[in-house]
């Protein structure tokens, strides 16, 4: 799976949250960081857009929305006479959203200062997604990363490289998105022994579920 | 659980010993994952045992 991540950010030189998720991105073939221009070609941006199966929309959220630049891009690119063209070409693929906000996350919920809630907010994006016969990624959001402490920049370090690189995001999938990564860095008996715990877990659970369907639980 | 016990303790030396701060980050993280799979685990183990030892089911 090939994930292209598309940025836009007007400012992108003075975000210290761009500048961070640009250190932390994965050093692979199979992810791609694509800085949008003022002077971006349609022809061009359509053809990234085929060439990889996981498409990630990156910016900062402005007035509960993307980026004019952004915007642009979208109304331009996304033109009905290449989306909806003979087979779709956006079909099947994956649409997911990195998109930090300096408020807190618990403004965005009735009652708070947001009065809404993220996905509410989001809802234009799945609506993109829905239309484009896409499937749409639950969002990784980044809320006041500027108050973000060490150890929170370390998970963000973590969940946004298995955000852009896993087909999946369950427990079981992230595990072996670990042991695959100890493998790369040579540190064999650690992998080897987190895949053991891992098919432990896997032998447990499937134990578990025969027994609740002997007890009629399904 | 002492191999898991073993896995986390490794994963945070090698986070003291990493360079990079990415490095640092994936040992961090691999401690915490491997705490919720210890927590994983018991709580199937437990399952497991109480639907066992459940006398109704004898």
């Amino acid at each position: 799976m090939k994930t292209l991540v598309i940025v836009s950010h007007p400012q992108i030189d003075e975000s210290g949250t761009q500048n961070f998720l640009k250190a932390s991105f994965p050093q692979s073939d199979e992810v791609a960081w694509h800085e949008l221009s003022a002077d971006f070609k349609v022809d061009e941006e359509r053809q990234l857009l085929l060439d990889y199966q996981r498409i990630i929309f990156q910016f900062p959220l402005y007035w509960y929305s993307m980026p004019a630049l952004f915007k642009k891009w979208v109304d331009e690119v996304f033109d009905g006479d290449f989306v909806f063209a003979g087979e779709t070409p956006l079909a099947n693929k994956e649409l997911g959203l990195v998109v930090s906000t300096g408020i807190a996350q618990k403004q965005f919920q009735a009652g708070n200062g947001e009065a809404f809630t993220i996905s509410e907010m989001l809802r234009p994006f799945e609506m993109m997604a829905n239309k484009l016969g896409m499937n749409y990624l639950v969002p990784l959001m980044i809320y006041q990363f500027e108050y973000y402490t060490n150890e929170q920049k370390q998970g963000l370090v973590v969940e946004y490289q298995q955000y852009l690189m896993l087909k999946k995001f369950t427990f079981d999938d992230k595990l072996q998105w670990f042991i695959e990564e100890l493998n790369q860095q040579e540190q064999t008996l650690l992998a080897e022994s987190l895949a053991a715990k891992k098919v432990e877990l896997e032998n447990l659970s499937w134990q578990v579920q025969v027994m609740r369907e002997d007890d009629g639980e399904g | 659980m002492e191999d898991i016990q073993w896995i986390k303790e490794t994963a945070l030396k090698l986070e003291t010993e990493a360079n990079a701060y990415e490095n640092r980050a994936f040992y961090h993280e691999l401690a915490k994952v491997t705490d919720e799979l210890a927590t994983r685990l018991e709580q199937k183990q437990a399952e497991l045992d109480g639907r066992i030892w459940n006398h109704q089911g004898w």
